[in-house]
């Protein structure tokens, strides 16, 4: 278990170092001379190559490559020119808010998502089933921007409204002015998770162990939690970590509409502004959050289903190459599938 | 195969009495068409049939596991002296696990594959009964030495996937017999078995059902499984009992023509380098009720009475009956003419 563990971790860092690369090289590949940019139209040659040998712009990329993982290593994600400030600093003070918002979303798709999921599993191709599938995949439909107008709009009136629309960060009431963009995001994302545990709890159900179960006398309840739900909860969780991921994405969107000062919207200042250095960072930390979310989902399947740990330990305890595990990892879907 | 003969009539009473039951599906097919059987008290008693003949059907319904469309049209079945065709869940829930104790056919799906073993047949106690956790934890343990399971320390918490088919039958066993129940079913556990463990689990049964005096219910296709451990014999064809009675009364002299031919098609020593009986292809649909003896297109002695009415179970000897108009002395030899073909006035 301590050695998947450590192998996975292993993994997520070359994982990780990919993405430093290939962020790295997105930006060395846009055309613009970022020193050109910082100091606008009107400097002169020579004042563009004195801050191109001050940003070490004019090294060969070998160089830099070297230098951005030194610095990345130090913590150091670069200076914002647009700010003037550190790039750490800039996204410590912005994380909080999004973080917030994202797992405040989150939070509100999983309650959400749990007892539709079972309401409309009750019954396949009920009205009501029809009713909770077709109305969250409207939702599904719908931007998350304009998921957040159409809120503001039916909640105008309302004092909760008010604090929705609110700034302000204060983890006391952070709950109450958070709501609606989280709830924005969160309704647009539902209907992923949800369909996912309704087709998993259907299937779950015709099981033969559910049979075994209703055999033993167990009540209604007691199928349906201690079983039906907690085989369900394997692709459900697995659908999760790709929301929770679009559910960071979505939040990017969602601070511009409510004014949140969090990443999305140093992001989007970050781009208009070509703010290089702020916009690596962002898009580093958004990745690094991503592939956490895997690896945490990953361990959590594990730990549901004895069956993935020992195709695990088996997968990970013979000493093979990245290709080998590639290739046993395909055989494994396929056999899943059949 | 007399061997417990005389401990069955010492108690008679009936733990299990089904009567003209009948189950049919959302689309009108009738599954079951009628069958009355009765169990007593300490008696293994086997339902015999090939696929289609309705026993699974039959049992799912005794056990209340009958899947979605299928519902028991009329008839009753007295458990216990007790009619449970038309509980409701909470009492269905008391009688499930407790009295009534059900063994799967395939135990590698029948088992949670994310719960430990332990814990799986220990939800049956934890259901029926307030026993504290220790106490469940030390009759599991007994459970699992009862049915030969290895190491039971480590059994208990290992999950079934680790188990081998044996074992995992096993662990149905377990399941079934940990609360004491009154009657055990049991639908074709050999059948996913190799025949060293298909023995060793047969006699298995055969001991808990001596050593607790537990009723079985046992099905199988099989005549060879039901032979071995099996007192009564009930052979059912097409949802409809055709012949009951002892086990060597079956085996040794079949009356019905089905079970003839169903014995005569097993492959065994004796049978070596003969051809073996082979019975006519099953082309039958169940819809609506029957109206002729089911056998009768596939029988090769049918005459034209066994196309036009339905024969019912007249004695052919001690405890031994038979559905068949070829035993019933009304209709003369002239009359029992074979004829292939059904009458022209259907």
């Amino acid at each position: 278990m301590t050695r998947y563990i450590v192998k996975k971790i292993i993994d997520m860092i070359i994982t990780i170092f990919i993405i430093v690369l290939i962020v790295f090289a997105m930006f060395e590949l846009i055309p613009g001379n970022p020193a050109r940019i910082m100091l606008g139209m009107n400097a002169s040659n020579a004042q563009v190559a004195a801050l191109e040998a001050e940003l070490g712009l004019d090294k060969s990329i070998f160089v830099k490559i070297y230098t951005y993982f030194s610095d990345l290593f130090n913590g150091d994600l670069g200076f914002s020119f647009r700010f003037q400030r550190p790039v750490i600093e800039l996204i410590t003070e912005a994380l909080p808010y999004t973080l917030f918002l994202a797992l405040y979303a989150f939070f509100f798709i999983i309650i959400l998502a749990i007892p539709l999921a079972i309401l409309a599993a009750r019954k396949p191709n009920s009205k009501l089933d029809n009713f909770i599938r077709i109305s969250s995949e409207t939702c599904l439909a719908i931007p998350p921007f304009f998921m957040a107008i159409i809120l503001m709009l039916i909640f105008r009136t309302s004092q909760l409204a008010l604090q929705g629309g609110s700034v302000d960060f204060d983890l006391n009431n952070a709950f109450q002015s958070y709501w609606m963009p989280a709830l924005a995001i969160a309704l647009s994302r539902l209907a992923m998770a949800m369909e996912f545990l309704r087709d998993s709890i259907i299937e779950q159900r015709e099981s033969d162990y559910v049979k075994t179960a209703i055999g033993k006398g167990a009540s209604r309840s007691r199928v349906m939690f201690f079983h039906i739900f907690r085989n369900s909860l394997v692709p459900f969780i697995t659908a999760l970590g790709l929301i929770l991921a679009e559910v960071f994405s979505g939040s990017i969107i969602i601070e511009q509409v409510f004014l949140i000062p969090g990443l999305g919207r140093s992001l989007v200042t970050a781009v208009e502004a070509r703010d290089f250095q702020l916009t690596q960072g962002i898009v580093l930390l958004i990745a690094f959050i991503v592939v956490f979310v895997n690896f945490c989902v990953d361990l959590i399947n594990q730990f549901i289903d004895p069956r993935i740990r020992e195709q695990n330990k088996k997968l990970y305890k013979s000493r093979n190459t990245f290709f080998l595990r590639m290739k046993n990892q395909a055989n494994l879907d396929s056999q899943k599938k059949r | 195969m007399t061997r417990r003969l005389g401990h069955s009539l010492v108690n008679k009473s009936d733990i299990l009495r089904v009567e003209n039951l009948k189950v049919t599906s959302a689309n009108g097919a009738e599954l079951v068409r009628d069958i009355s059987l009765n169990v007593k008290r300490g008696e293994i008693v086997g339902l015999v049939g090939e696929s289609g003949s309705g026993k699974s059907i039959t049992i799912m319904s005794i056990a209340g596991l009958l899947p979605k469309g299928i519902s028991i049209a009329s008839g009753r079945v007295f458990f216990e002296g007790r009619d449970i065709t038309k509980l409701t869940n909470n009492q269905r829930q008391t009688i499930n696990g407790s009295r009534l104790g059900v063994i799967y056919q395939d135990a590698a799906q029948a088992l949670n594959p994310l719960m430990t073993i332990g814990k799986q047949i220990g939800e049956v106690l934890q259901i029926h009964t307030k026993m504290p956790r220790k106490e469940i934890k030390y009759r599991i343990l007994a459970a699992m030495r009862a049915v030969n399971l290895p190491d039971p320390e480590k059994t208990y918490k290992s999950y079934p996937h680790e188990l081998s088919g044996g074992q995992r039958q096993r662990v149905l066993i377990a399941m079934a017999i940990i609360n004491n129940p009154e009657l055990l079913i049991a639908d074709e556990p050999t059948t996913a078995l190799d025949v060293n463990v298909k023995i060793q689990v047969l006699e298995l049964i055969k001991i808990i059902n001596e050593s607790k005096n537990l009723s079985v219910l046992y099905i199988s296709h099989d005549l060879s499984t039901i032979q071995h451990i099996c007192d009564r014999v009930y052979v059912l064809y097409a949802g409809i009992p055709v012949e009951v009675g002892r086990t060597e009364q079956i085996i040794h002299e079949p009356k019905h023509p089905y079970t003839s031919l169903l014995i005569d098609s097993a492959p065994t020593k004796e049978k070596r380098g003969k051809k073996l009986a082979v019975m006519k292809p099953r082309v039958q649909d169940q819809r609506g009720p029957a109206t002729n003896c089911q056998f009768a297109s596939r029988c090769p002695f049918a005459f034209k009475k066994c196309y036009q009415k339905i024969p019912h179970m007249i004695s052919a000897g001690k405890n031994h009956e038979v559905a068949c108009f070829l035993y019933n002395k009304n209709f003369s030899e002239s009359e029992k003419i074979r004829t292939s073909e059904q009458p022209d006035e259907k």
